[in-house]
């Protein structure tokens, strides 16, 4: 299997889909002359020429909006958000156009769009720059949305998401794109809607998507040695979320712990645990716990940010009060 | 306005209460003052007036069912009104208003000495709800499947909530500790449920053996002459005064009492109780336990009196429907089991009273009689149990001494008594 990054692994979907697609295009700040700012889009350019890989001017609103109007009309455009940060300008036309324009033209427009970019804390970039997006786009009805930074799940989603008829909202992170993880040769997609168990257990259920699988991951090998064993459920998609995943895994391990990066005042850890205590109520044995960015804004000081992130440290004393340890 | 009956708590030591029957149907009309229910408590099955007038709406513990004091029970009010309503209601009430566990004076045995410095401090009890037994969904799922008895778990996790670990151990800890033969293992097992009743002997007689410290005086009585005089007395009774042995037992040993009021008392907290009436707890075997009723105030009734008592709280003993105010507040034990052929034996003391007496079956014993011959007495066994926190020894054998004399000259009673 190839080793790719997780730039070379969307560069690929993107690339593949274009080529099969010709009503595929990409827009967004720097994507054609400069290769991307974080160099997703390197080479298209030159591939794919002016017409189907477009820089547009600093205004979110409008190539958001203008991606809608394209959508409607039949394309299928792929809009880069330099940041998720930046997309906040065009929630307006993500949120009032992109997400409801199928209801409220009773069928007759879709939008098959896809709207991408990095979210969260990257490093260093202060608290305008380091939202995550996923809890303010993911309660409004109509969209879907995306969120992952492991390579291969990168690929085969997006793809899946450019062909989906409804605006796929891709999260990725900046932190990851030049982490690198093998990814299977030739064509493939993984379907909107389906989790993945990273890790098998069969203590806690530690529920984790995009960077935090990583923490995830490694808060589990570290537990290990003292013989607990974590089960990481990733739902890669937040909507649909695969419910039923987590619910098997909870009625498996009678525990969750909720792992996100972002607030966790009325967060998507919130709707999970809502779900959990719903369906699963009988096989918990102990109050689920979150851990979550502290609610400030993300400092800049570097030492500051670590803390203000969930760290490995709350996440093991969380798996620890849900096991009574 | 609907009214919510909760249990009622019928004894000092009950603790929860079982519906025994509804004597009402759901729908049915129920009047205020007249019996509703029969609830077991942990003595007996009582009879409990409804609280209001109307219709018996929902019954929400039915027969056969327990549930903590001061539960809601059931439902009353007009014809078609909402009950689901009342229950909420009164539950947002019962939340809201920080209800107060409200304390209850617990009654002794009338105390009325005025020298002894007697406070009610600390004979107040108080009632509070059973809260609900804290424990995770898991553990009341895997309780409610493997048919667990959640209330006898120590939960560990936080405020002893209880956790799937708790049930682990409790179900096969236990076994796997002992690797032995487990007890009874091979025989068949009928299990028998605890009663109520059950529940409380257990606890109190435990109670009693590990806190009070017994021991034991044993004096054999000649009752040749009071089984005489006996004899010839209740040959000219009418049938509803005759009177048992045991019945002389309880008359003679309340007289020796109040000579000897160190043993009718006992041990509390910050003093030690003195009782200045005889309040007789009488030992009574029934089926499913032992309940002691009491003759109140044996001191001051003649022996027909006594037996008269006797008989009736033995009766409704046997009926199950003694009342609090039956069994509560003894002074002192007599237990006999001499009709059943046992010549002596110990018994454990009724708490919190400082003692007991067995009373052994009256044998044909050959004695050295008075005037040198050999001959048969009639002899008798008792055997005196004591809290030594409260009697000592020497104080036990006077009581003793006083008793076999008031036996062996019943005519003496009338004028040491």
């Amino acid at each position: 299997m190839a080793i790719l990054t997780l730039r070379e692994a969307l560069n690929q979907a993107l690339t593949e889909e274009m080529e099969r697609d010709p009503s595929v295009f990409i827009m967004g700040e720097e994507v054609a002359q400069y290769d991307g700012a974080y160099k997703v889009t390197k080479g298209m350019l030159a591939k794919f020429g002016p017409m189907r890989v477009v820089d547009s001017p600093i205004s979110e609103a409008g190539f958001a909006g203008l991606g809608v109007g394209a959508a409607m009309c039949g394309l299928r455009p792929v809009i880069e958000m330099m940041t998720w940060n930046f997309a906040i300008q065009a929630f307006d036309q993500i949120i009032n156009h992109a997400a409801k324009m199928l209801y409220m033209s009773g069928g007759q427009y879709k939008v098959p769009m896809v709207i991408r970019g990095p979210h969260g804390a990257a490093h260093m970039l202060g608290a305008q720059h380091s939202q995550c997006v996923d809890h303010m786009l993911v309660n409004c009805p109509g969209l879907k949305i995306v969120s992952t930074v492991i390579p291969a799940e990168a690929k085969g989603l997006m793809k899946s998401a450019i062909r989906d008829d409804n605006t796929v909202l891709f999260l990725e992170s900046e932190m990851l794109y030049g982490r690198s993880g093998e990814v299977p040769e030739g064509e493939y997609t993984i379907p909107l809607g389906v989790g993945d168990i990273k890790r098998e257990g069969t203590d806690v259920t530690l529920v984790a998507w995009n960077k935090m699988v990583l923490l995830a991951l490694d808060v589990a090998a570290e537990l290990e040695k003292e013989g607990i064993s974590v089960e990481i459920v990733d739902p890669r998609t937040l909507m649909p979320l695969d419910e039923d995943m987590i619910f098997n895994s909870v009625r498996k391990t009678n525990r969750l712990v909720v792992l996100e990066e972002g607030w966790g005042v009325a967060s998507f850890g919130c709707h999970i645990v809502d779900r959990v205590v719903k369906e699963c109520f009988d096989y918990l044995d102990a109050p689920p716990e979150r851990v979550t960015n502290l609610f400030v804004p993300m400092p800049y000081n570097e030492r500051l940010e670590h803390e203000v992130m969930p760290t490995a440290e709350r996440t093991i004393s969380a798996i620890k009060a849900v096991l009574y340890k | 306005m609907a009214t919510v009956m909760e249990m009622p708590k019928l004894s000092d030591t009950m603790s929860e209460g079982s519906v025994a029957h509804w004597l009402k149907k759901e729908g049915e009309k129920v009047s205020a003052g007249l019996p509703v229910i029969e609830i077991d408590t942990d003595k007996a099955t009582m009879e409990y007036e409804c609280p209001a007038s109307g219709i018996l709406l929902k019954i929400l513990v039915g027969d056969g069912q327990k549930c903590p004091l001061q539960a809601p029970i059931a439902v009353i009010g007009k014809e078609g009104e909402n009950w689901e309503e009342a229950l909420e209601k009164y539950k947002a009430k019962k939340g809201g208003a920080a209800s107060a566990p409200h304390a209850e004076a617990k009654k002794e045995a009338p105390a009325k000495s005025s020298s002894a410095n007697v406070t009610a401090s600390s004979a107040k009890t108080t009632t509070v709800p059973d809260a609900a037994v804290k424990a995770s969904p898991l553990a009341k799922k895997i309780a409610a499947d493997k048919g667990i008895n959640l209330s006898s778990i120590q939960g560990s996790g936080p405020n002893g909530r209880i956790v799937q670990r708790d049930l682990d151990q409790a179900s096969g800890g236990a076994s796997s500790a002992s690797p032995a033969i487990a007890f009874g293992s091979g025989a068949e097992v009928e299990k028998i449920p605890h009663t109520n009743m059950r529940k409380t002997i257990a606890r109190r007689l435990a109670e009693s053996v590990n806190t009070a410290p017994h021991f034991f005086l044993t004096v054999s009585i000649n009752m040749t002459n009071l089984l005489n005089w006996r004899k010839e007395v209740v040959a000219k009774l009418p049938e509803n005064e005759k009177f048992s042995v045991n019945d002389l037992v309880i008359f003679l040993t309340s007289r020796a009492l109040k000579r000897h009021p160190a043993l009718n008392s006992s041990w509390q907290d910050e003093y030690v109780a003195q009782y200045r009436d005889v309040h007789m707890s009488v030992a009574v075997a029934l089926p499913n336990g032992l309940m002691t009723p009491v003759v109140r105030h044996a001191d001051k009734l003649t022996v027909v009196q006594i037996s008269q008592e006797t008989k009736r709280l033995v009766k409704i003993a046997k009926e199950g429907k003694l009342q609090p105010n039956d069994y509560a507040g003894g002074t002192f034990s007599v237990s006999n089991l001499g009709m059943a052929g046992i010549e002596s034996f110990t018994a454990i003391i009724n708490p919190p009273q400082a003692a007991i007496l067995a009373v052994g079956a009256t044998v044909p014993t050959p004695a050295i009689l008075p005037n040198g011959t050999v001959g048969v007495e009639q002899r008798m066994k008792v055997t005196l149990s004591c809290d030594h926190r409260v009697v000592d020894g020497a104080v036990g054998a006077e009581f003793l001494k006083t008793l076999k004399q008031f036996f062996e000259d019943p005519v003496s009673a009338l004028f040491l008594g």
